[in-house]
This record gives C-alpha cells, sequence and structure tokens, in this order.
C-alpha cells in the first residue's frame, strides 16, 4: 500500500498554524532572539506562548495527563537548551513540535518498559485534568474521559509514527507538509503513515461499535 | 477506477489529501457505487469519531505550574552548568570525539618521547659501567667525559644529536681501545699537549703529560678527542691509528 500510495501525486495544501501565521512568527521571531541571548524574561514570553499547545499535543500523543504534564515540562527545558542552536529562518512552531513529539516519544518508552496500568484507569486514578479544571457535572465529565479513554486506545493501535502523523495531521490540523517537516520525513512517507492509521481508525472503531451493540 | 483501487485511496481522499484531478474520479464513482458511498461516510464518521477527542480545559494553576516546574528544572542545570558542560554545549559529539582522539595522541606521543629519552640516557651510563679494566674506570669515566664536554665548547653539536652508529662506535671504542674501520675513523695523533686545565674541564692537571688523541668519526659533526698518559712504551689504551 504505501508503495501505491507513493504513486499518486497528492494536492498539497495549507491548513496553517494558528502560532505559525505570518505575524505571529514576527512578532515572536525578536523574543526569540533576546531568548537565544539567555534572556530568561524572553523564555518565559515563549512558554507562555506556546504551553497550552505543547500540554495538549502532548495529550494527545501520550494519552494521560501526567505523563503530557511531565513531557511539557521537558520539552521547555530542551527548548532552553538547544534554543541557541535555532536559525531564525526555521519555523519556530515546526521546530517546537518536533522536540514535542521527540520527547513525547520518549516518554511513551519509558511508560512501555514499566508497563504500567492503562492509560483510562491512571486518568481514573489521577483523577484527570478533569479534576484540575472541572467546569461541568460529574456525568458528563464521566462520558468525555471514556470517549477520551476509547480514542486513546484507538490511537494505541497506532505505531508511533503513525500516531505522530495523525496526531498532527487531523487533531492539530497541520498541512501534510508541515508534518513532513516536524517529522522529518518525506511528504510521501507521511500520506502513507496517515492514510494507513485512518484506516487502523476506522476499524477500531467498527470493532467498538458492533461490541456495544452485542451488549445492548 | 475500480472500487478496490477507491478503496485504498478513501483516508486520504475523507480528508481532501488527494490531488483535485483524482478526487474528481473517486467522486464520479462514487455517484453510482453504493458500496464505496458506504464506505466513505463510514470513513468521515470515523474521523469525526476522532475529533470528539477534545482535549481537557488546561486551568491557569495547571499552566502556571507547568511553567514554574519548567523554570525550576532550567535554574537547577544552570546550577549544575559547568565549565565544561559549557564548553560541550558548542560542540556535537563527532568534534568531541576527534578533539579528544587528538589530546591522547598528543600525550602518548610525549610520554614515549620521555620513556626513550630516559632510555638512551640509561644505555649511555651502562656503557660507561662496562668499560674494560684494561684503565681505570674513573680515567675512562673522567676522559670519556671530558671528550663529551668539550664537544660543544669546540662548536660540536650537543651529545643528543649523535648519531646511533656513531654511539655505537664510542662505544666500541671505549671497550676496545680500537677503532671499528668501518667506520673509517680519522684518527689523529697530536703531540701537542692540550689546552691547559682551565680551558678544558675534566683534564687533569698533570695534563702535560698526556697525548691528546682525536678520531674523526663518520659524522662530520662528531669527532672524538681522546687523552692518554704520555709514556715512553707503547700507552695500553693507545687506539690503532693510520
Amino acid at each position: 500500500m504505501p508503495g501505491e500510495v507513493a504513486d499518486i501525486a497528492l494536492m498539497t495544501e495549507s491548513l496553517g498554524l494558528g502560532d505559525s501565521s505570518p505575524n505571529a512568527l514576527s512578532s515572536l521571531a525578536p523574543v526569540i532572539e533576546r531568548a537565544k541571548g539567555g534572556d530568561m524574561a524572553a523564555f518565559e514570553q515563549i512558554i507562555e506562548h506556546h504551553q497550552r499547545r505543547v500540554i495538549t499535543t502532548a495529550w494527545r500523543m501520550l494519552g494521560n495527563s501526567e505523563d503530557a504534564r511531565d513531557a511539557a515540562q521537558e520539552v521547555f527545558l530542551r527548548v532552553y537548551k538547544y534554543i541557541r542552536g535555532f536559525r531564525s529562518d526555521q519555523d519556530f512552531a515546526a521546530w517546537l513540535y518536533r522536540i514535542v513529539i521527540n520527547v513525547c516519544r520518549d516518554h511513551a518508552r519509558i511508560r512501555s518498559r514499566h508497563a504500567g496500568l492503562a492509560s483510562f484507569e491512571v486518568e481514573q486514578e489521577l483523577g484527570s485534568f478533569d479534576s484540575l479544571a472541572s467546569t461541568g457535572n460529574a456525568e458528563s465529565e464521566m462520558i468525555q474521559a471514556q470517549q477520551r479513554a476509547m480514542i486513546d486506545q484507538a490511537l494505541d493501535t497506532l505505531s508511533k509514527k503513525e500516531r505522530a502523523a495523525i496526531v498532527l495531521r487531523d487533531l492539530e490540523g497541520m498541512s501534510t507538509e508541515k508534518v513532513a517537516e516536524v517529522l522529518g520525513s518525506s511528504q510521501t512517507t507521511v500520506r502513507s503513515q496517515i492514510s494507513s492509521a485512518r484506516a487502523k481508525i476506522r476499524k477500531y472503531r467498527e470493532r467498538v461499535l458492533k461490541q456495544t451493540r452485542r451488549i445492548e | 477506477m475500480n472500487c478496490r483501487r477507491v478503496e485504498k485511496l478513501m483516508p486520504l481522499y475523507v480528508e481532501d489529501d488527494l490531488r483535485p484531478a483524482l478526487a474528481t474520479r473517486i467522486a464520479s464513482h462514487l455517484e453510482w457505487c453504493g458500496r464505496c458511498n458506504w464506505l466513505a461516510d463510514d470513513y468521515k464518521e470515523s474521523q469525526s469519531w476522532l475529533r470528539t477527542s477534545t482535549p481537557p480545559e488546561f486551568d491557569s494553576a495547571l499552566l502556571d505550574s507547568v511553567k514554574s516546574g519548567a523554570l525550576a528544572q532550567i535554574a537547577a542545570n544552570r546550577q549544575r552548568h559547568s565549565r565544561l558542560a559549557a564548553f560541550a554545549e558548542h560542540w556535537n559529539r563527532r568534534q568531541v570525539f576527534a578533539l579528544s582522539a587528538a589530546a591522547l595522541i598528543i600525550v602518548a606521543t610525549f610520554v614515549v618521547y620521555v620513556y626513550q629519552t630516559r632510555l638512551k640516557d640509561t644505555g649511555n651510563v651502562e656503557a660507561v659501567k662496562k668499560m674494560p679494566d684494561e684503565m681505570p674506570a674513573d680515567d675512562r669515566a673522567s676522559n670519556l667525559n671530558s671528550a663529551t664536554k668539550a664537544a660543544p665548547e669546540a662548536g660540536f653539536p650537543p651529545e643528543r644529536s649523535v648519531s646511533k652508529r656513531t654511539r655505537h662506535s664510542l662505544k666500541n671504542f671505549a671497550r676496545t681501545g680500537v677503532p671499528n674501520e668501518r667506520e673509517k675513523l680519522d684518527v689523529a695523533q697530536s703531540e701537542a699537549p692540550g689546552p691547559p686545565d682551565a680551558q678544558r674541564p675534566g683534564v687533569s692537571s698533570d695534563s702535560k703529560d698526556m697525548l691528546r688523541i682525536e678520531i674523526q668519526t663518520s659524522d662530520p659533526l662528531i669527532r672524538i678527542i681522546w687523552f692518554a698518559p704520555r709514556e715512553s712504551d707503547s700507552p695500553p689504551t693507545k687506539p690503532a691509528t693510520d
């Protein structure tokens, strides 16, 4: 299938990134330059500007809140460590996403080694982010948590590369070109991974629906 | 376009990831193929289901904890930041490896050089110790030393520049009292006594009674000067001359 997908000339589109729009980047460029020079205030600005997106992506990659929070801290630690090597002609958002994906892969590897509890159980035990940011009633939160757990299990059926590609393309809304840049792969490879991932998720959902119907 | 090919392209078609021409062909296929149409709808539902996974709301307390945690880790790392780490930050692994290897080679070369120098010095001392009993050991050593010490004064290079071959000849001569013919030593005897004691260190006060022998080695920069007691009889250590 990858070979077949490779034959296809696919359209390129630009969904764009919220933070990587020209205006956002041009306003952030001087801050990045100051941070490169060791200005901690500028670095704090970068954290404030990106932390929500970083935590969200980490949560989608890892599937639980505790790991996402640790991963986000690790991401900013690495940003601080390597920001001197960031070139001004690079896309900062893409560079940041690359760090997020790498950190999440490392965390996932550590987690798989320890083979702890299932993500849903972890969410329940830790109380999840829901307890930290509860706004609705308990029942709707429970349903949401179950839905998230199911989708996380669907994402768990994917390989790490497929998961990264589908999270960035379908959940973060990045263009295929940008995803390829972040993952350091060709666009053809990314499309192949996305295609495979969507097919697997559909099959997983189909299986879950069948089981639900049987129970009912 | 057949159903099998449409099925393979469907995951990309539902999210508009295909080239427009290809997407149009699939769309025209879907107009008459019910099965593929159902598949397209199923994929769209699956994608919608996937997107229902909205992340939880992150409140400011959580975001602040992430920020403060990251800054605390950075501060802790900065305290531990050694000069070596600061130096290493500007070098990648390959450069650090190359630099380490170069430093190791330089140190190893220096150690080998020092070891060999010491070995040579030890060899010279042993050569003097092994002189035969034909002449008192002190006299031989003093003569040898005086010749060696006098060499720089005469404009000759220091002892270290003596070639291995010359060194061998010197040892051989000291041991046997006869220069090696192969070395083609140009031995000259001089009736003239040596210079005054003040000018020639290492020569005893009775140098007037000494016979001065100069030996030119194959190395034009090396000349061996030998002082032997002047006697009517042939001296016991007089070397054979041309």
